[in-house]
């Protein structure tokens, strides 16, 4: 499957989408008012990637800052994601950082995926 | 210290430059100073959704000698300000294991009714302020009023 790879700006996240190298992520600020440009091709992506998934799906999150536009965006791609099997959420948080962590913690209370939360 | 950022121009690398300035560089400060920076984002981006023109609108960032305070002023519809009186009026009632259950119960609904994201951004804003909101609207004629709202940060 062809990777989706959308290069981050100040206000949009970098995103790589690569079944063939196993690289699933998205990192950086996502604060833009309108977030559809990135997380539209991600979940149309997924969407693809769905239906002949890897063996597994380590899916990095490695947000600096998120607006809660993006928040809605984010909630629907990890439930997207937990619709492929042996998917799991790998959350990275500043280790200061508790805002961004409990922002993890209050997804995956919102969706039915493993979470494993690792600090950087 | 007091920052306006640009409302013409929306956020830039410059505006995080800016908010870099209003905290010194150590890790205690470092979550002050991120969620100054989001309450901030919010409340700029309200105000470009919300506006009812932006030659009127401001904001402001200030480092005072007691907080953090964010200033957000913009001009709303007449009919609009019962709506909002009531929103801010609840969640200033709300304490933090409420405002969480509000936040969440609203990203659930939001994100499968496509709702827009003002709700889910006052409830943002309260979250991470711990603090009431301090509000205000100013007649200016029969259809508009000014509206102005501050939210404000303990230091460290």
């Amino acid at each position: 499957m062809k990777p989706l790879i959308i290069a981050g700006t100040e206000t949009l996240p970098h995103v790589i989408l690569d079944s063939a190298k196993g690289v699933f992520e998205i990192t950086g600020r996502s604060v833009a008012d309108d977030a559809s440009g990135v997380y539209g091709p991600v979940l149309q992506w997924l969407n693809g990637y769905s239906k002949n998934p890897n063996s597994t799906t380590l899916f990095v999150f490695k947000l600096e800052y998120f607006n809660t536009a993006s928040s809605k965006a984010l909630l629907d791609t990890l439930s997207a994601l937990s619709f492929i099997k042996n998917s799991k959420v790998l959350w990275y948080h500043h280790e200061d950082d508790e805002d961004i962590k409990e922002a993890g913690e209050e997804f995956f209370e919102l969706v039915n995926i493993p979470f494993e939360f690792k600090t950087y | 210290v007091i920052y306006r950022p640009d409302l013409s121009v929306g956020i830039t690398e410059s505006f995080f430059q800016h908010m870099e300035k209003l905290a010194p560089r150590n890790n205690a400060a470092m979550l002050i100073k991120k969620r100054i920076t989001e309450i901030s984002i919010e409340l700029f981006q309200n105000i470009q959704r919300h506006s009812i023109d932006m030659q009127s609108s401001y904001l402001t960032i200030e480092k005072t000698e007691a907080c953090y305070s964010i200033k957000a002023m913009n001009r709303v519809h007449a009919k609009d300000i019962h709506s909002l009186a009531n929103r801010l009026q609840t969640i200033n009632t709300l304490n933090h294991s409420d405002l969480k259950r509000a936040y969440k119960q609203t990203l659930r609904q939001a994100a499968l009714s496509e709702k827009g994201g003002a709700g889910l951004g006052l409830y943002r804003i309260a979250l991470r302020s711990a603090n009431q909101f301090v509000y205000a609207f100013q007649k200016i004629d029969t259809y508009i009023f000014s509206f102005s709202l501050e939210i404000k940060l303990a230091h460290v």
